[in-house]
């Protein structure tokens, strides 16, 4: 299962003077990928790239081991794509379209395809009208449909929950893991919503900047930055912070909401030294513990560094 | 999964009509060919010769079919381009070329189509034989000015990326040539026209008195005006063609 199907090496793009990508190395293997990063971190413009609609100006992209720009039609039989901003025909109905679609891919039944699939993303009720009516909650839903057309190898959604509703988005999550286990098709999914991750990803890529700031299976970069972090909270967590910076058992430290971030490199000397400082500095201990690893502490300490 | 051979292409080009054809303007569109032909000065003439009102009023033919064109394909391609329709497009499996080209075949058809149907009205109007060469002469030269308008849509689309800069700069840069030139230059459609016009004029209607060009037009004045817009398209739209198909990014 460790088969990997995305691959850029030292990729590279700028706008202009603007640097988009900055030497990228991202790996992401079969399954389901969270592809993660602030706004303007160069998510879209991977994307783009992986498609083979923008060409780097430096280093390597490939898909299913192709090259991404020299054998960009080859890789695109192979996989479906929902992008950020829905540009679909407004005139056609959600039916006609996906119709047209699945022509395209040349799937054979195409009714019966397009009729489950409409089925599948809750727009069979929609399915007649045109498309220029739609909510944007079901333009997103008529993006997953089209992407998952001719059940692709790979199907690459840029922010694809955004603005459906809290049912809705289970429902299009279930769908997501069930074409997954079903049809085994890959999912590389860039979103801000961390927790419509934390349900169905096995692997998460952080970017940052143009480059990667961490990437690998969810569980281990779990425990790699939950077990190094504590959360305390002090009477006064000004002077705590002040008196911790200089252990050496301790990588950095940030206060957030009144309560203390610890990144530590050594446990055991960091649980000592803890109670000792307490005691000399006259503070009152209210809380100490490791903090558990969600996606949104994993993404804070390797995207959100810069800021402290 | 069995998968049938997507005949990619010929879908590419439905899918455009079909596309252009739910247009809300396409009734503007129509709507404007007929009036362009009807407005036309269509002054009485003696039967025998009243193939002439062919050639009288095209300017405004060929002014309407110039802001039609540019809007239509304008419309196609940095419409596309401007909305992510063209990303989304690309995203699927298609080629490049099959993209380009079934946007320009499905608009051609579509624009080349309401103006020559409405057109033909002009056989009614001045009671002429669906046989008259003339008719198929100024329908030919009709179908070069739009290659021209074509051509300059879409290479300013392709630059600006914007549909409304691209509809404003094509339509005024071929207004402003049919401006700064008269009737008797290369360099406007009119001028074209009657070279053209006067030269087939010549060869088949013999007790021709139709005399726009001072002197009997040439071959070779009806050889530039023909070359002019099939150069300027050939070498345009390959140029755009080879742009797209091989350079262009599209985010
Ligand atoms: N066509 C373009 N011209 C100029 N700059 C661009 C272009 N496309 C992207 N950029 C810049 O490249 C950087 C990366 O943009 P990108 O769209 O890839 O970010 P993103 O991670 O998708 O962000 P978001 O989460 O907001 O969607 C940004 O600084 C953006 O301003
Ligand atoms: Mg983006």
């Amino acid at each position: 299962m460790n088969t990997i199907i995305v691959n850029t090496t030292n990729l590279v793009k700028s706008f202009g003077k603007v640097v988009a990508l900055n030497g990228l190395n991202m790996q992401a293997p079969k399954g389901i990928s969270g592809f993660v990063g602030k706004n303007g971190s160069g998510k879209t413009t991977t994307i783009g790239i992986l498609l083979g609609l923008i060409k780097p100006n430096g280093g390597n992209a490939t898909v299913f081991g192709l090259d991404c720009w020299q054998d960009s039609f080859e890789i695109r039989r192979r996989l479906g794509v929902m992008h950020e901003i829905n540009a679909y025909p407004g005139s056609f109905s959600g039916r006609r379209f996906l119709e047209h679609v699945a022509k395209l891919y040349g799937v054979s039944q195409v009714n019966q395809t397009v009729d489950a699939l409409l089925k599948d993303v809750g727009l069979a009720e929609a399915k007649d009208k045109p498309i220029k009516a739609y909510s944007a909650g079901m333009l997103k839903r008529l993006g997953l449909a089209q992407a998952l057309i001719g059940n692709p190898e790979l199907a690459i959604l840029d922010e694809p929950t955004a603005n459906i509703d809290p049912l809705g988005r289970l429902t299009l999550l279930d769908k997501i893991k069930e074409m997954h286990n079903n049809h085994d098709t890959s999912f590389l999914i860039a979103t801000h919503i961390l927790s419509d991750l934390e349900k169905i990803c096995n692997w998460l890529i952080i970017i940052d900047s143009g480059k990667i700031a961490d990437q690998g299976n969810i569980h281990n970069l779990t425990e790699k930055y939950s077990a190094s972090i504590y959360k305390v909270e002090v009477s006064n967590p000004q002077l705590f912070v002040a008196a911790v910076q200089k252990l050496g058992a301790v990588d950095r430290v940030w206060e957030e909401n009144d309560k203390v971030f610890c990144k530590v490199n050594n446990p055991e000397v960091f649980c000592e030294q803890i109670p000792k400082i307490v005691i000399e500095l006259k503070l009152q201990l209210k809380s100490f513990q490791q903090t558990l690893g969600t996606l949104e502490e994993i993404y804070t300490q390797t995207v959100g560094e810069k800021r402290r | 999964m069995s998968r049938s051979r997507p005949r990619t292409f010929s879908r590419l080009v439905l899918w455009e009509i079909e596309g252009c054809l739910s247009l809300p303007i396409l009734s503007l569109i129509v709507a404007s060919a007929i009036i362009a032909v009807l407005v036309q000065s269509s002054s009485p003439r003696d039967f025998a010769n009243s193939y002439i009102n062919l050639y009288d009023g095209t300017s405004i033919i060929f002014l309407i079919l110039a802001l039609v064109a540019s809007t239509l394909f304008s419309h196609s391609f940095a419409g596309n381009i401007g909305n992510g329709g063209l990303k989304r497009m690309l995203s699927y499996p298609v080629r490049r070329w099959q993209v380009f080209l079934s946007k320009v075949i499905a608009t051609t058809l579509i624009v080349f189509g309401a103006y020559a149907s409405a057109f033909t009205l002009n056989l009614y109007l001045s009671s002429l034989s669906p046989l008259e060469p003339l008719f198929y002469v100024s329908l030919f030269t009709m179908f070069l000015h739009l290659l021209l308008v074509c051509t300059v849509s879409i290479g300013i689309s392709l630059l600006t990326g914007s549909e409304i800069i691209s509809t404003m700069v094509s339509f005024l840069l071929v207004l402003g040539l049919d401006n700064a030139f008269d009737f008797r230059s290369y360099f406007s459609s009119q001028g074209r026209f009657t070279y053209i016009f006067g030269y087939f004029e010549q060869l088949t209607h013999l007790d021709s008195f139709f005399m726009l060009t001072n002197s009997p037009v040439t071959v070779e004045e009806v050889a530039i005006s023909i070359a002019i817009p099939i150069l300027v398209t050939t070498v345009g739209l390959t140029t755009a063609f080879i742009y797209f198909t091989r350079k262009m990014e599209i985010d």
